[in-house]
């Protein structure tokens, strides 16, 4: 990221500089932390609201009463893993993907690798890892609220559509992928 | 929409009325949260819109545009290839875009769903294996970029189809 933001500065100046935009670029070199901070006024704020909302779906326990309906399909996919309490916390971390709690997912995904990385006993990456990053990339959801709102902030009219297609993407995107990876991905033995 | 938003808080708030949780100081808690969440934003999106400012204020777009008719396909790519690397950075596009075709046309579309389909792979990565000292291969990365790039087809795919 340092390379390419340092260069693309770069560039554009010496660029404004040939063609005797230097001014204006200077100009509006000016108004950025205006208009970073307007953005973050009107963003932010939702950002933080809904972050409220969601610890209390997380301090009342939904995402443990939601978990169970995925248990078959997590022992399906990862096959290898006999310990119980692990399943249990990958069927949390897909409910808090599908519930649009992307911040509460990130410190159970956090709990479930230390002790995935316990059972295998070594420093190796193993599939079910792999499994639960792209689980987490391509994070199915059925609640996307934060987007949306920001959608409704800027008066869009086709709120269903892009609710009903965003379950689409992101439930066949990561159902391919998992089914890729789990098809021809083979841990390493060395 | 507003029904469905609506009904998630209010379902939300239900349920820890029945369950006797503390809604308050949970509330007060995520708040809290948010406000760190929102702070660690601030420097990266900062950084982005000096690259915006810098990059339409020297007016290559312009000489761009006069080539080629349809400069929002550049800008969906620039955010294609920003996405995995940061999310503010995404997000920040994703208004620029929204600002310039407004909200309902096709490149905002685009840009909505690549910004809300996938996450910030690199970032994770580094999260997730680094922090517990577990050695990386390869295949991590080609498999991760390989989902992301699924997305992407499918995102083009529904586009078309119903748009």
């Amino acid at each position: 990221m340092n390379k390419i933001w340092s260069s693309l500065i770069l560039f554009t100046f010496i660029y404004a500089f040939m063609h005797n935009r230097t001014d204006i670029l200077i100009e509006h070199l000016f108004l950025v932390p205006e208009k970073t901070i307007t953005l973050l006024w009107n963003i932010g704020g939702l950002i933080i609201l809904y972050n409220g909302i969601f610890q209390i779906a997380i301090d009342a326990k939904l995402i443990e009463r939601i978990g169970f309906l995925f248990r078959s399909f997590v022992k399906w996919l990862m096959p290898n893993i006999k310990n119980q309490e692990i399943i249990n916390l990958v069927c949390a971390n897909i409910t808090a993907n599908l519930l649009g709690l992307g911040l509460a997912s990130t410190p159970i995904a956090l709990k479930i690798i230390t002790k995935m990385k316990e059972e295998a006993n070594n420093n190796k990456v193993t599939k079910e890892m792999l499994l639960l990053l792209i689980i987490n990339v391509t994070s199915f959801t059925i609640f996307p609220l934060t987007i949306i709102t920001i959608r409704e902030k800027y008066n869009s009219n086709l709120g269903i559509y892009v609710w009903i297609s965003l379950i689409i993407i992101t439930f066949i995107s990561s159902m391919i992928s998992l089914i890729i990876t789990k098809w021809r991905y083979h841990d390493i033995h060395n | 929409m507003i029904y469905i938003i609506s009904g998630y808080i209010l379902i939300t708030i239900i349920i820890a009325i029945f369950k006797k949780v503390d809604g308050y100081h949970s509330f007060i808690n995520g708040i809290k949260d948010g406000c760190n969440v929102v702070l660690n934003m601030f420097p990266s999106l900062l950084a982005f819109v000096l690259i915006i400012e810098c990059i339409s204020s020297c007016g290559i777009i312009k000489d761009i545009m006069k080539i080629t008719n349809h400069s929002w396909i550049i800008q969906i790519i620039m955010q294609m290839i920003v996405r995995p690397f940061s999310s503010g950075s995404s997000m920040s596009m994703m208004l620029n875009i929204y600002d310039m075709y407004g909200v309902d046309s096709i490149p905002s579309l685009f840009s909505t769903f690549i910004h809300s389909s996938c996450d910030t792979l690199f970032y994770m990565i580094t999260l997730y294996f680094s922090s517990f000292s577990i050695v990386l291969n390869k295949k991590i990365y080609i498999y991760g970029i390989l989902s992301i790039i699924i997305t992407y087809f499918l995102i083009t795919f529904i586009i078309f189809l119903f748009f």
